[in-house]
């Protein structure tokens, strides 16, 4: 899988357990050895051009609050999935759950979005269902994205007519889409930044898929952390989004009311 | 396939059922063959999805591998700075197939004040790299933008494909691998941070044929493997193509967007028909031929079977018609022949009749087969007694056949004669008789007629009275009869006086005419058990049997004289006639036919001498 721009970093916790008056010494996860923790490139969740984002800013906090050593590399989502299934990355973040990922790994919800289609005025869309019948039409998306039910389906139904065209980066879809290679893809609220780019929302629309919001969280593998430590971890992003730090680093990215309502859920 | 004839149409008579077979064999090998073909495409559209998804592995993986070597340098630069000992680094590095299309490890320095990224080092030391060196990498558009994204985020970016030669490294497709080397002392973390403490480029050129000749080796049969740079695939753009030659008549396309080092690529794999084999598609076309071929077979089959049955109907059918034809045409040969049938099954004691048969033995068609002891109450008295020996002794086997005439009543109160013959056809186990057929004939006009003809042969055909031969055979019978039981008989002779001059006067018509009249008085005038015969043309003779004395015989005598003297009405002419007699009796007058007839012949002629007058026994008594 992709490893563009791998770049092992780690960001050292304080050694002092409960400086967030969150756990003490006996409660805190095992920090006995270093942990890994996988980022992927994608819109505000995180910027490879500027190291920062909502990810990054969760995994400092989730640093700073375990006081382990956690090594962080820029992996693309499918190598990321890879990993954790094998059981060689412990971490990763923005992850949403689905029958398959639930066999390998556990998560930690924090907050929870819509999916939107992202499509080109000239396809000449009035519902999302005109875009399957349209056997012209084609769809990017990232590969091992999963998305919101109706999502799904349209991704499942247009790969079993090969019109799902896969990429390893976002910045590729929406190059594509620009030039007309592929006719619509799939967003999050992360991807707005780069919505607000003139081009964009002269030649595309938004439609909406009407699913629920689908909860978002920490990815723990199931092969490397036993269930007494994924439920350490859990407690440590619970205890983020109770203290009010999960919203706070929204509202760094978001309007206070979206990033009210995402992590609301 | 009775029933089923009935209910098609009758060009699907007898084919309804293979019909039938071949079309659900043929759904059958159909739904088989589409849900395999379906199976099929999607094995195969997974197969192609797996290639893609592994040609996008081995891109992401090599140049991954080129990031930790460039990381590699980066690495000992920030632990030991000085280039020349960068030099014995780069040279022990094992650079060998798995870094195919590196063509070396080297360093662009950062000079800030005109902007400058000369490449100061590239390794190894060959002619070609040493000629790279002292190119300022950030005059070039094509790579400059990669120089600052690799500055800014700290990670390794890729410039966009540009011809090597623009770094004086031969002329050939490529592109620059680029990683910051910052003062190790610094350790940014931001933008601003990273641009302040940029020293230099690890700078990594590549050849992208040969990069991608080493991964694509082994790409499965049938795939057609490009990249392209950027997001459209145009030929101006391409980076690799696994083949020279254009694409064959493509199965399948599919393409994914690699996004390294803030450039995109695009990979095309194309499948082409040689790429379908691997994948079962062949498989399905096989379970078509293959369910075709079973659906013929087993409608061949049904048709076998099917047609075997109906054949066998149809032979029967035809055998039961050639024994109807041929009941028919003994019927009608039989039954032309004038004969009955009849059908005796002992068993039931039931009795099947032909119309014919019904008709001789004057019952209507439509009356209800008769039985055994009704048959045996219409035969004749005189014939019921041989008839029931015969058909016992046929019964019994004794004789194989029975033929007997006999008579039965004829309905109007007469009789009527009939031949009847039969045979045992079926017996059991003991022999006992099971069933017997035979025929009856009507034989009345034959049995008449053989009647006609004895009578004929013994009667005078003018007068019906017995000839000659007749009445000499009744006569010696009577004789020897007498003789027997000593009885006594008369015989009379007459002729009939001037008969001749009637028939030459009034002719033979008339003659005839009188004859018959004479006959006729003669029958009167005797006893029904008396015999009347014409011996001549106007000579007659009566035999008088019984107990008969010469006076009785006398009195016969006189009847017949005084019978013929009375006058006759014949053709308008009334005519008297006279006749002369002679009488003798047995055994007085004589003891055989020759003495006793010579004696009345004797006592006639006296008469006749007498006179005219006539006298018994020869004895003149006077008119």
């Amino acid at each position: 899988m992709i490893r563009d721009g791998i770049k092992n970093r780690v960001w050292v916790a304080g050694l002092l357990l409960g400086v967030a008056g969150v756990a003490h010494a006996g409660d805190g996860p095992d920090c006995s050895r270093p942990l890994t923790l996988a980022l992927h490139d994608h819109g505000l969740l995180y910027s490879a051009e500027t190291s920062s984002g909502i990810d990054k800013d969760i995994a400092d906090e989730l640093v700073r609050r375990s006081g382990c050593r956690l090594q962080v590399s820029l992996l693309a989502r499918a190598r990321i999935w890879q990993l954790i299934e094998s059981g060689g990355l412990d971490f990763s973040l923005s992850g949403i759950g689905s029958p398959e990922r639930d066999k390998f790994a556990a998560f930690a919800w924090y907050f929870s979005n819509k999916y939107y289609l992202l499509a080109r005025r000239d396809a000449q869309l009035q519902r999302i269902e005109d875009f399957e019948r349209n056997p012209a039409l084609k769809l990017g998306v990232i590969r091992s994205f999963r998305y919101s039910e109706s999502a799904n389906r349209l991704v499942d139904s247009l790969g079993a007519q090969q019109r799902v065209i896969h990429s390893s980066g976002l910045s590729a879809l929406f190059a594509a889409l620009g030039s007309g290679q592929i006719q619509a893809m799939i967003i999050e609220p992360f991807d707005y930044p780069t919505l607000e780019s003139a081009r964009i929302r002269e030649f595309s629309q938004i439609l909406e898929f009407g699913d629920q919001p689908i909860p978002h969280g920490l990815i723990m593998s199931r092969v490397s952390l036993s269930e007494s430590e994924q439920g350490k971890w859990r407690a440590l992003v619970e205890s983020m989004l109770r203290d009010g730090t999960v919203q706070r680093i929204f509202e760094k990215y978001f309007k206070p009311d979206l990033a009210r309502a995402m992590v609301s859920f | 396939m009775s029933s089923a004839s009935r209910n098609f149409p009758p060009w699907l008579s007898g084919r309804a059922l293979p019909l039938l077979v071949l079309a659900a064999g043929l759904a059958l090998s159909l739904g088989l063959w589409q849900r395999e073909h379906a199976e099929a495409q999607a094995r195969l559209r997974l197969g192609f999805d797996a290639s893609l998804r592994e040609a996008s592995l081995r891109v992401e993986q090599r140049m991954a591998a080129h990031e930790l070597l460039l990381q590699g340098v980066q690495g000992f630069l920030h632990a030991h700075g000085p280039q020349d000992r960068l030099r014995l680094y780069v040279d022990s590095l094992p650079l060998g197939a798995d870094f195919a299309g590196l063509q070396g490890l080297g360093l662009a320095e950062w000079r800030a004040a005109p902007g400058r990224a000369t490449m100061t080092l590239l390794e190894p030391g060959v002619r070609r790299n040493l000629a790279a060196l002292g190119v300022d990498l950030m005059a070039d558009p094509l790579i400059r933008p990669a120089l600052e994204l690799a500055r800014d985020s700290g990670r390794m970016a890729l410039s966009d494909r540009f011809d090597l030669q623009g770094v004086k490294l031969g002329k050939q497709v490529g592109f620059l691998a680029l990683l910051p080397v910052y003062a190790p002392e610094l350790a940014p973390q931001s933008v601003e941070e990273r641009r302040a403490a940029l020293r230099a480029w690890v700078v990594a050129p590549v050849a992208m044929p040969e990069l991608m000749a080493s991964l694509y080796g082994e790409l499965a049969p049938g795939l057609r493997l490009e990249l392209f740079s950027g997001t459209e695939p145009r030929a101006s753009q391409r980076l690799f193509a696994s083949e020279r030659r254009p694409a064959a008549a493509t199965l399948m396309q599919g393409q994914e967007y690699l996004v390294l080092g803030g450039q995109t690529w695009t990979l095309l794999l194309q499948a082409d028909g040689a790429f379908a084999p691997a994948q079962g598609l062949q498989d399905a076309r096989q379970v078509l031929v293959a369910g075709v071929l079973a659906s013929l077979l087993l409608s061949l089959l049904s048709w076998a079977l099917g047609s075997s049955r109906e054949r066998a109907h149809a032979l029967a059918r035809d055998m039961t018609a050639a024994l109807r034809r041929s009941e028919q045409r003994w019927a009608f040969a039989l039954e032309g022949a004038g004969d009955g049938i009849w059908d005796w099954e002992m068993p039931s004691q039931k009795l099947s009749t032909s119309p014919r048969w019904k008709s001789i033995m004057n019952l209507p068609d439509a009356s209800a087969e008769p039985n055994m002891s009704q048959m045996l109450a219409g035969i004749h008295g005189d014939d019921r007694m041989r008839v029931q020996a015969e058909f016992q002794h046929c019964l019994d086997g004794l004789v194989p056949a029975v033929a007997l005439e006999y008579r039965i009543a004829d309905g109007q109160g007469g009789w009527r004669w009939v031949l009847v013959r039969g045979t045992v056809v079926e017996r059991d186990g003991q022999q006992r008789p099971l069933r017997m057929l035979g025929t009856l004939s009507d034989i009345q006009a034959r049995r008449e007629s053989e009647e006609r003809v004895r009578f004929m042969a013994s009667h005078d055909p003018l007068t019906e009275l017995a000839n000659r031969a007749h009445f000499q055979e009744r006569m010696n019978y009577s004789l020897a009869n007498a003789r027997r039981y000593h009885e006594t008989l008369g015989l009379i002779l007459l002729d009939l006086d001037r008969f001749k001059p009637i028939n030459d006067q009034f002719g033979h018509a008339v003659g005839d005419q009188l004859l018959q009249t004479v006959a006729k008085r003669l029958k009167n005038a005797v006893r029904e058990t008396d015999t009347v015969g014409r011996i001549g043309g106007d000579e007659f003779v009566v035999l008088l049997t019984g107990p008969v004395t010469r006076d009785s015989a006398q009195v016969v005598a006189d009847k017949i004289f005084n019978q013929l003297a009375m006058p006759m009405e014949i053709a308008g002419l009334h005519l008297e006639l006279t006749c002369s007699l002679g009488l003798a009796i047995y055994p007085e007058d004589g003891q055989d036919e020759l003495s006793l007839t010579k004696a009345a012949d004797d006592a006639m002629y006296r008469n006749k001498r007498a006179g005219r007058a006539w006298m018994g026994n020869g004895e003149l008594r006077g008119p």
